[in-house]
């Protein structure tokens, strides 16, 4: 009977040590742990500019191309965009590496790395956004003025491939910790504009031609008109038949790869934004490199 | 209409011109511009904001900074995530330094001056500095790891003069002290008296006194003694 008890008490006792043990490792588990105040408030002063700088270059990018017009220009413009793109994620694919290599030096700490890759990821989101926004808007243009103007669509694929790959894994889920699930876009409308303004069925911009005297205040305007149409259906309008996907399930297809559903990737640079862009970038990185 | 299409070929020309002189400019910094503010209370509660600059170079990302300002559901989203954001980063101090803190009241200011856009970012966080008798001191979260990449300014309440600051500030006046973007704020105190008052160099308490945090680190500490306990009384009594 005691041999009885004495297994029993073993076994018990064997068991709540595991649980112990688990326990301990569940705590340690969350590497969230390991990141100090002030660097999360870093990471989220980095992140906010960024998603910012994201939501200016989408809407840049809508204004403009609502502002082209025709086809061709809206081929050029899509075109400088993707070309500014393939830029800027290089320059993020360089300051990746860049990061892992002073984090394994010790040259930064890990709350520090972590801080620096949410506004990285956050980055990563745009270009990815962009190369959505410029890929539906490409489906409403005829192939061969695509061409004539420099959109090679093979290759804005190719690079929402790499995109994909700088913000998988170990990114997007820091980008999580600092930043919390709410991430990318602040809201859809924004692409919607620039699939729209790509668009009637018949290829014409919906808001249809402007005149250059009020482009301005259109260009606000024509933003806002089309968020409600767009509201409806956002993406389908662009289509022309082209079995290009639509801006939304584009970014499905990111927010899926990345990070549940937040992102949705952001646009990121419009020539004039790429410009800009980087000037940004450049100021974060002036920021961030300590 | 040829000349029309003339028009639009030679704005898209001018227009592309435009944008790839842009790109290859370099960063323009915007030093009064940008800034990371915290205008404390005698409570030690504060306003703190950010604030971003964006070069607006073309007349796409003038009308963009101008839908985003008008545009309700965005400037909302985007505070909304702030304050969010600003809330898990007091929920970490509050743990570090066992002061209970709160964030709340979000806001946005858009402005655009030439070709300049600038967003203010702002949330009033109580219990960010510590307040003990007639003196505040501020240290989480710029103590541990903030590293600012615009300038940090720490404004005192009216009434209040700074009495000493760690790192020593860029730049400093009675009531306000302010540190460089990329200065290290290892060991970050600023330590402020109500003029006229006598405290000063005791604001210890405030910048950090640990919390429960120590505790966490012995997660199975309780389970394994009951266990060992129950093994050493079982054989115990199995030898009795």
């Amino acid at each position: 009977m005691k041999r009885i008890s004495l297994l029993v008490a073993a076994v018990v006792a064997v068991g709540l040590l595991a649980v112990g043990a688990a326990g301990a490792l569940a705590q340690e588990e969350p590497d969230d742990e390991e990141i100090a105040p002030g660097e999360q408030l870093s990471g989220v002063v980095g992140v906010q500019d960024a998603e910012f700088e994201g939501e200016l270059n989408d809407n840049a990018f809508a204004v403009a191309l609502d502002r082209a017009d025709d086809d061709a220009a809206r081929a050029s413009e899509i075109a400088a965009r993707v070309n500014d793109t393939e830029t800027r994620l290089a320059e993020l694919e360089e300051r990746r590496d860049r990061l892992k290599a002073q984090r394994e030096n010790g040259e930064i700490s890990e709350g520090e790395y972590r801080a620096r890759t949410a506004r990285l990821a956050t980055e990563v989101d745009n270009a990815q956004r962009q190369l959505n926004r410029s890929d539906a808007a490409a489906a409403g243009i005829n192939p061969e003025t695509l061409r004539e103007n420099g959109v090679n669509v093979d290759a804005i694929e190719t690079l929402r491939r790499n995109a994909s790959e700088l913000s998988g894994g170990e990114v997007s889920e820091i980008a999580r910790s600092i930043a919390g699930e709410n991430r990318g876009p602040f809201r859809q409308a924004a692409g919607d504009r620039a699939g729209n303004a790509t668009a009637g069925p018949d290829g014409r911009p919906a808001d249809g031609p402007e005149t250059g005297s009020d482009r301005r205040s259109d260009g606000a305007d024509a933003g806002t008109d089309d968020d409600d149409s767009d509201g409806s259906e956002p993406g389908d309008a662009d289509r022309n038949g082209s079995e290009t996907p639509d801006p939304d399930s584009a970014d499905v297809g990111d927010d899926g790869t990345d990070s549940g559903g937040d992102s949705g990737g952001g646009s990121s640079d419009t020539d004039g934004d790429s410009g800009e862009q980087s000037d940004t970038s450049g100021r974060s990185s002036t920021g961030a490199g300590r | 209409m040829i000349v029309r299409r003339l028009t639009g070929i030679l704005v898209v020309a001018c227009w592309v011109g435009v944008l790839s002189s842009a790109a290859a400019m370099p960063a323009v910094a915007q030093p009064d511009d940008e800034a990371f503010r915290v205008d404390l209370d005698e409570r030690g509660d504060a306003e703190v904001s950010v604030t971003y600059a964006y070069d607006l170079t073309t007349e796409d990302e003038a009308d963009a900074f101008e839908v985003i300002s008008n545009d309700e559901a965005t400037r909302t989203a985007f505070v909304d995530r702030f304050e969010s954001r600003m809330r898990s980063v007091a929920e970490r101090s509050e743990n570090r330094t066992g002061r209970e803190m709160s964030v709340g009241d979000g806001a946005v200011e858009l402005e655009r001056t030439d070709d300049t856009g600038v967003v203010t970012l702002s949330v009033r966080w109580e219990g960010l500095a510590a307040a003990e008798g007639d003196a505040l001191t501020l240290g989480e979260p710029f103590a541990s790891g903030f590293s600012p990449d615009r300038p940090l300014t720490v404004s005192a309440p009216d009434g209040y003069a700074i009495a000493a600051t760690t790192p020593t500030a860029s730049e400093d006046g009675a009531s306000t002290a302010t540190w460089d973007a990329g200065t290290d704020l290892g060991g970050f105190e600023v330590e402020m008296t109500a003029e006229g008052g006598t405290a000063g160099s005791d604001a210890d308490g405030t910048g950090g006194t640990p919390t429960a945090n120590g505790t966490e680190d012995t997660p199975g500490f309780g389970v394994g003694v009951a266990a060992v306990a129950l093994l050493a009384a079982v054989l115990l009594g199995e030898r009795r």
